[in-house]
């Protein structure tokens, strides 16, 4: 059965997709890795821009071992500053 | 038996004139011990802009080195009072920034390299004025990991209390006696940002309103000090450098780098405590700044703050916790006039109630990646906090508070009358009472 998660992605990424959210139809047990991956075959203007994302839910950056588990995620470039 | 020595020899007042290399480190010396009910007292540098152009720096802020509070262990909160902050510098440069390739290892607040010799951290030396005047003490290069986009310098009055922003010819006056006009402290380390010149506004007048950009405890784990919050200590996951950090490794922080103008002289921020002895720091004094510091940066000064400072046993807290001036409270947090409370009453009466709910302003932080991450963090935190659900707290936002920007990309205050049960469940009453004059 697949899962259906709504992906929030960050301003660069809305430039290149002309969106804010994108939704993804994935197996369960998703990674962030296997999260960008599948952005990237559904959505392939993506896809170089996807190395240095960040997965955020619930406000929280996931680990990249950790099973994508929410609804929603976002898809973020990380921000420095002072 | 370090911890029981501290605590037999803690002092009622600490002076703080030495800073950090950008770096909280909790396995680093602290000052002191202060004790629960003493004052700290610091002579700050200013953050953000000299650090930036400071290769030897590795955290974006130069803060002061924390300060161990007797009595307190991880799981407990220190209650800062802020009694004082005062602007000791004379002018500040600052702007929009743009990054320069070639001059940094993935993050240029933290890990800054030479271009020419490849130098990581290089020790660098000012010559002349201007953008390109921080120079490698090895090959001479000019090292500039940040260079203004849109700058500004400007001098302020005797008072402290109004500034304007200046032209080429006086911005480039201070910029030759650098450090004096920056009332630099003595034992600070970083290159004076008013040596850039920078001055692309004009004869502009503002108000002075200063506030700490970083107050807070030292973080669980090592990490450059400008990163310790949600938003910028994102870019350390997985970064190319040796501060780089894990997801899970990011949730030791402890939020000290808030941007919140509202921290400021008369208000009171509770903090979590994750190192014994929480390490009370500070820095990254603003004289002024908007909501959302939306430039990036603001006005960086020297500065003196007094702070008393009070650990509260047992009272664990995800993050900071504010009850800021009754003048910046967002103004349906303000809690009712006598005259409000006798319609409401009236009113309650009219419809069966037998009376209103008692409750006070509080303000909790929320710190993540995005504004709608820290927004989320910040309602999270404040449900756990008052033992309410999200959606009622959600509620209370709206009707009875609402979401300020303290930083643009990721800080967030939530702010709402809360309870007056609520707050005295939590133990945060008295500061209620103490602030507002409540309960």
């Amino acid at each position: 059965m697949l899962q259906t998660v709504r992906v929030r992605v960050g301003p660069t990424l809305q430039q290149a997709v002309g969106r804010v959210y994108v939704t993804l139809e994935v197996s369960p047990g998703l990674t962030p890795k296997g999260l960008r991956s599948a952005v990237a075959q559904q959505y392939p203007e993506l896809a170089l821009l996807l190395g240095s994302t960040l997965v955020v839910a619930e406000g929280r950056v996931l680990g990249e071992t950790e099973v994508v588990t929410q609804d929603e995620v976002a898809l973020l470039h990380p921000v420095a500053g002072g | 038996m370090a911890v029981e020595t501290k605590k037999l020899s803690a002092s009622r007042n600490v002076v703080v004139s030495s800073y950090t290399n950008g770096l909280l480190d909790p396995e680093a010396p602290m000052l002191g011990p202060v004790e629960s009910g003493g004052t700290i007292l610091a002579n700050t540098a200013p953050g953000c802009w000299g650090p930036m152009i400071t290769p030897r720096l590795r955290g974006g802020h130069e803060v002061t080195q924390p300060v161990y509070v007797a009595g307190a262990e991880p799981g407990d909160a220190v209650a800062i009072r802020i009694r004082d902050i005062t602007v000791t510098s004379w002018a500040s440069s600052s702007g929009h920034d743009k990054w320069s390739e070639g001059h940094f290892l993935g993050d240029p607040y933290v890990a800054k390299r030479c271009p020419n010799c490849a130098t990581l951290y290089p020790e660098t030396h000012v010559e002349g004025i201007g953008q390109e005047a921080v120079r490698c003490d090895t090959c001479g290069a000019s090292v500039h990991p940040f260079q203004f986009a849109h700058g500004y310098t400007a001098a302020f009055d005797e008072g402290r209390t109004v500034g304007v922003t200046l032209d080429k010819a006086g911005a480039e006056r201070i910029a030759l006696q650098a450090e004096h006009y920056a009332a630099l402290p003595d034992g600070s380390r970083q290159h004076p940002i008013l040596t850039f010149a920078p001055h692309d506004l004009v004869g502009v007048a503002v108000r002075l309103r200063p506030f700490l950009g970083q107050l807070g405890t030292t973080p669980g784990l090592r990490m450059p000090d400008s990163h310790n919050a949600g938003d910028f200590g994102s870019f350390l996951v997985g970064a190319p450098h040796e501060y780089a950090m894990t997801a899970e490794q990011l949730e030791h922080r402890t939020d000290g780098h808030m941007d919140i103008d509202a921290v400021r002289a008369g208000s009171i921020l509770l903090c979590p405590v994750k190192v014994a002895g929480a390490g009370v720091y500070m820095g990254d004094m603003h004289a002024l700044q908007g909501d959302g510091e939306i430039a990036g940066h603001t006005m960086d000064v020297s500065g003196t703050v007094t702070l008393q400072v009070e650990v509260l046993k047992g009272r664990t807290l995800e993050g900071p916790v504010l009850f800021p001036l009754y003048e910046d409270l967002p103004p349906l947090a303000r809690p009712l006039t006598e005259l409000e409370k006798a319609k409401a009453r009236q009113v309650a009466r009219q419809w069966g109630l037998q009376d209103i709910e008692e409750s006070a302003p509080i303000s909790v932080i929320g710190t993540g990646p995005d504004l709608n991450s820290a927004t989320t963090v910040g309602l999270n935190r404040a449900a756990r906090l008052l033992g309410m659900t999200v959606p009622e707290v959600l509620n209370r936002a709206t009707i009875t508070g609402g979401i300020e920007i303290g930083r643009n990309p990721g800080v967030v205050q939530v702010t709402f009358l809360a309870p007056l049960a609520s707050l005295e469940k939590a133990g945060l009453l008295l500061f209620a009472r103490e602030q507002y004059g409540i309960g």
